[in-house]
Parts: C-alpha cells; sequence; structure tokens
C-alpha cells in the first residue's frame, strides 16, 4: 500500500519513513504541504500522514485539497501533530482527517492507527468494486430489458 | 594572648592563631590594601598582638579617585585586573623602598582584597577578589595567589567577619603552605564553612608555583567541595564565572569526554547552530561551556588526576572552555547558570540521558518529585537540545519525536516538547550516529587505528603524543 508523508520536520520525516518502510508500505515523502500535493496529484495514494504546522500549505490545506480532488479512490488521511486540545481536533476533522497522531507518538500507536486505516481503504475498495460490479449488472439488465422482445 | 598551635591535619589553628604565627614570624614584612568590607584581614593582625613585626603599611582608599591615584583606573572596582594592579603596586611599594635595608633576612608580600560586601537594601552581588604577591623566601622571584569568593552570610557584619577569616586563611596558607598548594586551598576555609564563603575560583602562579596546574586545582576546588563549581579556558586560564557568564546566553555540553569524540563536537556544533536562530540568542554572543561533573571524572570510584587532565587537553585542543561542577542534577546546573544571566540557557544532551530524566527513580530526594525538578529545570526559558540516538544493531533511531516514556509522564513529555522545552538536533551528521566513547577507548587499548577516524584529527595527534587512555602505537603486528 502507498503512503504519502508530509513533514517539513527531517527528523520526523526519516522516522516515519523507517518504520512505515520497516512495516511494508511503500512510503514516498513531502518536504512541505505544498510538495506533498503536487506528489500526491502524481502518485496513486491510499494513506497520507501529514505534519498540521507546515510552510507553503499547512496539513488542513493539504487534506481539505485531498478531499475536494476527483480521484476515484478513497485516500485515508492522518494528522500529524503536537497540538492536542479539541478545538484543533475538531478543526482538522472539519478538514478531512480521518485520524490524529500526536507528537511525539508512539510507533505502536501509530501502527495500529495505520491498520485502521488500511481497514478502511480496503473496505472503500471493496464497496467501490461492488458498486462498480454492481453497476455493470445493472447496466446489463437495462440492455436487456431494452432489448426488443426483452 | 594565645600560644600559636602546630598546624596538624587533626588540630587546625583558629583565625587568631594563625595571624599570630605569622606576626611572630620576624622574616615575613609587607602591605595590606583592602577596598569594600572594611580592613577586615589586616584588623586581625593588629589585634592579636606583634603587628609591628609584619604589617609595613595598611591602607583602605575607598575614595575612588584616590584609589585611581595608586592603582589606576579601571572600570569596575571589584575585579580581578583591580586586584592585580593592587597586588603589584603595593609589592612594588613595599620591596623597593626596604629591599636593600632587609631584603637579605625579609620575604615581603603585598595583600589585597576588593569586595562588594551587602549594601544597605541587600540589592548587590556579594563578593570579592582577595590575593596575596609574597616571596616564597628572601629575594626569591614573587609568587602569587589570587582567589574569588561569594560571600552567603545575610548580614553585612557577618560577611565582614567571614572575609576577615579567608583573608588570614590565604595568608597563612601562602606563607607556610606553598610547597604544598593542595593543603593551602583546604586550609582556605578554616573556621568557615561554604555555607558562609564559597571560593569559585583560585589561581597560583610564580616561582614557588611552578608546578602547579591550576586546572588541577580547579578541579581540587570542586572536590573538596570549597566550590559547586570551577571553570578553566582552552589555554588553561583559571575563570572566574561570573565574568565569563555574566548576562550572556549559554550553551553547555554535559559529557564524560573521555575522549571528546566527532559526535561530542557535532551535538555542540549542531546545538549552537539551533541555538542562534532563537529569536532571544540572534546576535548575542553565546558562552560555549563542555561541562565535566565531578560524578564522571571518576574512574573506578576514584578521581584521578592524570586522566582529569587528559581530557582537560583534548577538550582545550578543540578550544573549548571547561566547567567543572557538582551538579548532577540537571536542575541544579541550571539554577547555578541561572545565578549569573537572564539570557537564555541551553543544555545540549544525548537522547539517553533524556531517557534518564524521565526515571521517576532519579527524584524521590526531592519532595515534588519529577514535576519539581522539571520546574526547577525549565524556568529561564532553558532548552535541552536532544541529539539522537542510532541503535548499532537494528538500524533505528530513536529522537524527541518517538522516545518512549513512562505512560503516566506521556503528557508531561508531550506538553515539554509542544512548549519547545525540549528541542530535536535536526542537522546533526550521520556519519557520527555510530561513534560511541566505549568503542573508542576499546579501539585505542587494542591498537586497532579504526580509534582515530571516531575523534577530531587534533584530539587525536595529542592522543598518540601523549599516549593517553594506553594508546601504545600503531596496530598489532
Amino acid at each position: 500500500m502507498k503512503i504519502l508523508i508530509a513533514d517539513d520536520d527531517p527528523v520526523s520525516r526519516r522516522l516515519l519513513q523507517s518504520y512505515l518502510q520497516k512495516w511494508g508500505y511503500e512510503v514516498t515523502v513531502a518536504v512541505n504541504g505544498a510538495d506533498a500535493w503536487q506528489r500526491f496529484e502524481q502518485g496513486d495514494f491510499s494513506i497520507v500522514i501529514s505534519d498540521w504546522m507546515m510552510p507553503e500549505m499547512d496539513g488542513r490545506e493539504l487534506i481539505r485539497r485531498i478531499r475536494a480532488s476527483t480521484r476515484p479512490n478513497y485516500v485515508y488521511a492522518i494528522l500529524l501533530t503536537s497540538r492536542s486540545q479539541k478545538e484543533d481536533l475538531v478543526e482538522g476533522m472539519d478538514a478531512g482527517a480521518d485520524d490524529f497522531v500526536g507528537k511525539p507518538f508512539l510507533a505502536e500507536e501509530l501502527r495500529v492507527r495505520l491498520r485502521a486505516g488500511e481497514r478502511i481503504v480496503k473496505l472503500e475498495q471493496a464497496l467501490a468494486e461492488q458498486n462498480r460490479e454492481l453497476r455493470a449488472a445493472q447496466e446489463s439488465l437495462q440492455k436487456a430489458a431494452d432489448r426488443p422482445g426483452g | 594572648m594565645p600560644t600559636p598551635t602546630a598546624d596538624t591535619p587533626n588540630g587546625k589553628p583558629d583565625p587568631r592563631e594563625k595571624a599570630l604565627r605569622i606576626n611572630i614570624d620576624r622574616g615575613r614584612y609587607g602591605a595590606f590594601a583592602e577596598i569594600g568590607a572594611g580592613q577586615e584581614v589586616v584588623r586581625w593582625f593588629f589585634q592579636v598582638g606583634g603587628a609591628a613585626g609584619t604589617i609595613a603599611k595598611s591602607i583602605s582608599a575607598y575614595d575612588m579617585t584616590i584609589s585611581d591615584t595608586y592603582y589606576g583606573t579601571c572600570e569596575r572596582y571589584v575585579c580581578r585586573a583591580r586586584l592585580q594592579s593592587m597586588l603589584d603596586f603595593e609589592f612594588e611599594g613595599t620591596v623597593r623602598p626596604l629591599d636593600a635595608a632587609r631584603g637579605a633576612t625579609t620575604a615581603f608580600f603585598a595583600f589585597a582584597d576588593t569586595v562588594s560586601a551587602r549594601n544597605y537594601k541587600g540589592t548587590n552581588e556579594c563578593h570579592g577578589w582577595l590575593g596575596v604577591k609574597f616571596q616564597a623566601h628572601p629575594r626569591a622571584a614573587a609568587s602569587q595567589v589570587l582567589i574569588h569568593v561569594r560571600m552567603l552570610d545575610a548580614e553585612n557584619a557577618q560577611q565582614q567577619e567571614a572575609l576577615g577569616i579567608v583573608g588570614v586563611n590565604l595568608l597563612y596558607g601562602a606563607f607556610f603552605h606553598h610547597h604544598e598548594p593542595e593543603h593551602l586551598l583546604d586550609s582556605l576555609l578554616d573556621s568557615l564553612t561554604v555555607q558562609r564563603l564559597e571560593i569559585d575560583m583560585v589561581e597560583f602562579s610564580g616561582a614557588a608555583f611552578r608546578a602547579v596546574d591550576n586546572r588541577v586545582m580547579s578541579l581540587k576546588l570542586v572536590q573538596l567541595g570549597l566550590s559547586n563549581a570551577a571553570m578553566f579556558a582552552a589555554d588553561g586560564t583559571v575563570l572566574q564565572p561570573s565574568e565569563v557568564l555574566y548576562k550572556k546566553p549559554i550553551l553547555v555540553e554535559r559529557g564524560s569526554f573521555r575522549p571528546v569524540t566527532r559526535v561530542h563536537l557535532d551535538m555542540h556544533r549542531c546545538a549552537r547552530e539551533q541555538f542562534l536562530q532563537e529569536p532571544a540568542v540572534r546576535g548575542e554572543a553565546v558562552v560555549q561551556l563542555m561541562e565535566l561533573t565531578m560524578h564522571s571524572l571518576m574512574v573506578a570510584g576514584e578521581l584521578d588526576y592524570q586522566d582529569f587532565l587528559a581530557r582537560a587537553d583534548l577538550l582545550a585542543a578543540e578550544g573549548m572552555t571547561v566547567l567543572i561542577s557538582n551538579y548532577f542534577e540537571y536542575y541544579r546546573l541550571a539554577a547555578y547558570l541561572a545565578r549569573y544571566t537572564k539570557k537564555q540557557i541551553g543544555i545540549v544532551m544525548g537522547l539517553p540521558t533524556l531517557r534518564e530524566m524521565f526515571d521517576e527513580k532519579f527524584y524521590t530526594q526531592l519532595e515534588g518529585g519529577i514535576l519539581e525538578s522539571f520546574g526547577r529545570l525549565f524556568k529561564n526559558d532553558l532548552k535541552l537540545y536532544i541529539y539522537p540516538l542510532l541503535d548499532p544493531a537494528t538500524g533505528d533511531l530513536t529522537a524527541v519525536q518517538n522516545l518512549e516514556v513512562s505512560p503516566k509522564l506521556r503528557k508531561l513529555y508531550g506538553y515539554l516538547v509542544d512548549s519547545r522545552c525540549i528541542e530535536q538536533l535536526n542537522n546533526f551528521d550521520d556519519r557520527c550516529l555510530s561513534i560511541f566513547t566505549p568503542d573508542v577507548l576499546r579501539k585505542i587499548a587494542a591498537s586497532d587505528p579504526a580509534w582515530e577516524e571516531m575523534v577530531p584529527p587534533g584530539v587525536a595527534a595529542v592522543i598518540k603524543a601523549r599516549g593517553y587512555f594506553g594508546y601504545r602505537g600503531g596496530p598489532p603486528a
């Protein structure tokens, strides 16, 4: 599964990349929000982990753009933030984040949250596939019904 | 009149006995010059009797203009330079007129102090400089001992009394223990306690102290409990802490530096770069210190002076100013530094030390435990700069961002990171992460030349030239 990391802090980036690769994910790193958006548009990512505070484009704006994009597949978005106040959480969720991981983070906590994200992405993919199949079956039925004598 | 007693380890003479012994020694004759806390030292010599045999002159030039007439102009009156000009002036002023008449049988001396004792409102820093310039023997080249004291008594009268006693101790030590500088040092607080007076700098110089290494004396100040900290520069000059630290931002790295390695210097470089970006530090002259605690100087439970000098030489090779302290706990180090400056303080440490700081077992002696410790540590805008740790076995990096602390301390840790009291160093040199000091020592002992890549070239050169840490030459045949 492909994950995009957006963080302007080099040590955080390095730690996240190292954990994620160890856990078997395919990782792309971006050094700020604008860089992340550019990479997102070029790639096919299932999960995005983004720092909240970044230069050029912050994490909320990045996630807003991801949600507004016309990409067919669901992207699971995790905001990585040192902020812990409730209003920030609401603001982040409002922007479209699925989950939060606080900084400093625990590797194990990140791993289980990613697993949860992965499950949701897979469910979304399965659902999308089922919808596609349903639509195809519907179309076949419709075509059969539209046929003369059908 | 008391009878002078023998100065034995079990029977230390009191100031009265010391002053009397000096007075009845016909071979000592000199001048006293005191500014700032009365004439408390010379008073002892007048009181015990027989002063005429010791005192050629006693002066207290209180008026600044009068003082300048004698000793020259100066910016501050309570400083080392003023003390030195007083000593030089009074010593020359004693020897020149008297040498012809009695120089063959008299060892001349000049004693001086310049002091800021407690003012009426109690708003000033109570400290002073004391010194004696003397001939160890008649017509010997001059020798000198300078000390800086912090006067901790609450009342001016008590401070004056303590000053008088330490002055007598200094003279007595210089005259009768100059051949044993360690004993001299140890005797400076006879009849006093460190609660009353702290001696945070001592400097020996001149003919009688040719063999004295002032860095070792600085160490002994702390070891003997005369002070909790002492400092010296890369060239070995002893420094008086307030003259170095006063109103300056300070960056300090604690370590055993046995020996100083590339990683120590990389830690310092990274921290300096980040510290200089702090808005409160930008454009300021930062004092950079390498701190050795007494704890880290113990090798197999003993203080090894040669080992200490080896470490000091290597730090000197890198141009570092050294702080020796007895402050095992970081909050005590912070309080010590904050005594001299309200500017920002940065402490550089490795990740393992930060991990230890979040171990509650270190705070059992504090009523408020870890919270009290951190409360004391992080006041005055202090910041910890953390160097990451690489696990050589797994290749895993541990940094501030992923350090695991006890679950009940996680919120506190998060708060301190959030508030930027704890900051990760992010400009480190990856090549330094795999350097560990014990490996360097092992490789030196095993004549494995790989150690040379682990220390700066200047440090490697000194280790090789002086055979430090068991260095025996190249690789085994």
